[in-house]
């Protein structure tokens, strides 16, 4: 009965906005889905070697009220091993939910979110429970930073070296874990930091060409940090509506406890939709 | 000397990547590249049927899917679905346990006629537990080759193109599809079977329009799924589904920003600009799967379909 209540309330909700006025229900998606196989750093000595990471990440922009859009992103992560005796098997699988907001400037965007993330084991039990973790994030960035403006940015350039940059950077509170839903568990981070530089290098007959630097930092309750650095070069062919292509990353460093590559190079196919 | 078998493993992945990419490269004008991606986001707490037990008991489920249309030469269509469901469980002590996920993965072809389409896939689907051990046997994989028709509108696919194009009526019309499959069987493999005996399956959906009033749709569905297994048993699955759709806006922000020239989606849904989303009553009528099993529970979620 209560749920019942919950979800008519929630369907009032998009009821109540109007089409074509101040506020303006979206419901604009995008997103990317990606298959990567590690090629090199791992130990061979190593029985139960990283295999493949694969993510599927949805963005969805619900509405838009007076130059806000009120957005979220749902995700999944898996983190697949490689045993020696079977092909592959999935060990971990690492969720995001991240409602939030942004407001746009002609060429940059500031945004806002409430960030969860949780990480659990597949088909084998957690010593000590999952982890999950919630923060509050701010951030500002400009346009070409953000996969929701690069497919159109590649869709109006044909031929031409771009030699152009783009970067954003985030801020994160993270909510002590108090081992409840709303506040975290089995970690003791308190800030993030998050940023990318991206350089686009042009668009050659179909092909977009573009890499990036990201850097990623946790700081513990004890004031120690773990940092994660990553490359990313990027081969996407345009599609006739969306993208799709390769792209190789190489983890420069990962000091991360929670999902560690450090060292690991993969290369993976990328639908940007 | 003999190769190690970690290089061999990543000796295979750069062969797997560089034939993926010449796939890609010869691509030529007459088999056009599209990558068009559609799919659906959904997420529903149990709404009844549900008995209060002292243990885990069904709680939500959370879906995404996403199918890529990769190449179209004419009507031939090269299609891939991935997807994974996350069904999750309520105790006494907790709210929200995830307890299982189910991972799809489907590549095929579609052939499209005016109204209606013939499709066939290999369609893979596991079955993981989350945060705990298998129970005896591990995790349970199935493949099968399936072979089906059906009108546009019974798929999600072409939902948003139909409620949004304006060239259809939207109300009081009837879709349908059907399919059947062969699973595959023999030995234990994650691209051939492990822990079921199932050999066929026929899946068929009937989907009733009943109308749109100002921005709102209203559908009804009926699916059922039957699976028959090596000793002549079967086991079947009945849904019906209300859905009640809100269309979304096709007025995208931002543009182009280095031209500076507007939206580009111009009210083409094909192109990404609209899409559906809503609210949805589905009740299980009757479940006799094993696995993931559905019997007389409803659910009453959200969905976005893009």
């Amino acid at each position: 009965m209560k749920k019942l209540l919950i979800t008519s309330i929630l369907l009032t909700i998009p009821w109540h906005i109007p089409m074509g006025n101040s506020a303006e229900l979206l419901m604009n998606t995008h997103g990317h889905i990606t298959v990567a196989p590690y090629i090199h750093g791992f130990d061979d000595s190593d029985n139960l070697y990283p295999g493949y990471r694969s993510e599927y990440n949805l963005f969805v922009d619900f509405f838009r009220y007076k130059g806000f859009i009120f957005n979220s992103l749902l995700g999944t992560t898996s983190l697949i091993s490689s045993p020696e005796n079977s092909g592959m098997r999935l060990d971990r699988i690492r969720y995001t939910l991240t409602p939030g907001f942004r407001y746009e400037f002609p060429s940059w965007l500031v945004k806002g979110a409430l960030h969860h993330e949780c990480i659990h084991t597949i088909s084998r039990p957690e010593r000590s429970g999952s982890v999950w973790w919630n923060s509050v994030q701010l951030g500002c960035g400009t346009k070409g930073s953000y996969y929701l403006y690069l497919r159109e940015e590649y869709n109006s350039v044909r031929d031409a070296f771009l030699n152009s940059w783009d970067a954003q950077v985030n801020i994160g509170y993270i909510i002590p874990a108090e081992r409840t839903l709303f506040s975290g568990q089995n970690h003791d981070y308190r800030y993030e930091a998050y940023s990318i530089i991206r350089y686009h290098a042009g668009s050659f007959r179909k092909w977009a060409l573009f890499g990036s630097l990201r850097h990623n930092s946790w700081m513990k309750k004890n004031g120690s940090f773990d940092n994660q650095t990553n490359i990313t070069l990027n081969i996407l062919r345009r599609g006739s509506v969306h993208f799709g292509g390769f792209f190789y990353t190489y983890t420069l460093h990962d000091s991360f406890e929670l999902d560690n590559s450090d060292g690991l190079g993969a290369v993976g196919l990328k639908i940007l939709y | 000397m003999e190769c190690p078998e970690t290089h061999k493993t990543s000796l295979t992945n750069i062969i797997f990547m560089t034939i993926c990419l010449s796939i890609v490269c010869r691509t030529q004008s007459v088999a056009e590249l599209i990558m068009h991606t559609q799919g659906h986001a959904s997420f529903a707490p149990y709404a009844n049927g549900v008995k209060e037990t002292a243990g885990l008991r069904p709680g939500y489920r959370a879906e995404f899917a996403s199918q890529v249309d990769f190449f179209r030469n004419g009507r031939f269509v090269i299609t891939g679905l991935v997807g994974n469901m996350t069904i999750i469980s309520r105790s006494d002590s907790s709210i929200f346990n995830l307890d299982k996920i189910r991972y799809t993965l489907s590549p095929g072809f579609r052939y499209e006629f005016k109204t209606w389409y013939v499709k066939g896939v290999y369609y893979h689907e596991s079955l993981y537990s989350i945060s705990r051990a298998e129970e005896i046997g591990g995790a349970y994989w199935q493949n099968s080759i399936r072979l089906g028709a059906g009108t546009k509108g019974s798929t999600f696919l072409y939902l948003p193109e139909k409620y949004l194009s304006g060239t259809e009526p939207h109300g009081r019309a009837f879709d349908a599809q059907c399919s059947v499959g062969a699973y595959l069987h023999g030995s234990e493999s994650i691209w051939v079977a492990k822990n079921h005996t199932y050999r066929f399956e026929m899946l068929a959906l009937l989907r009733y329009h009943a109308g749109s009033v100002r921005n709102w749709i209203v559908s009804f569905s009926l699916n059922q799924h039957l699976r028959l297994k090596a000793d002549n048993t079967s086991e079947n699955k009945s849904v019906v589904t209300i859905n009640l759709f809100r269309r979304g806006s096709n007025n995208r922000s931002g543009g182009d920003i280095r031209s500076g020239i507007g939206n580009r989606y111009g009210g083409d849904n094909r192109n990404g600009g609209d899409k559906l989303f809503g609210i949805y009553y589905v009740y299980t009528v009757y479940d006799a799967y094993a696995e993931n099993n559905e019997d007389r529970l409803g659910a009453l979620g959200l969905r976005v379909i893009y």
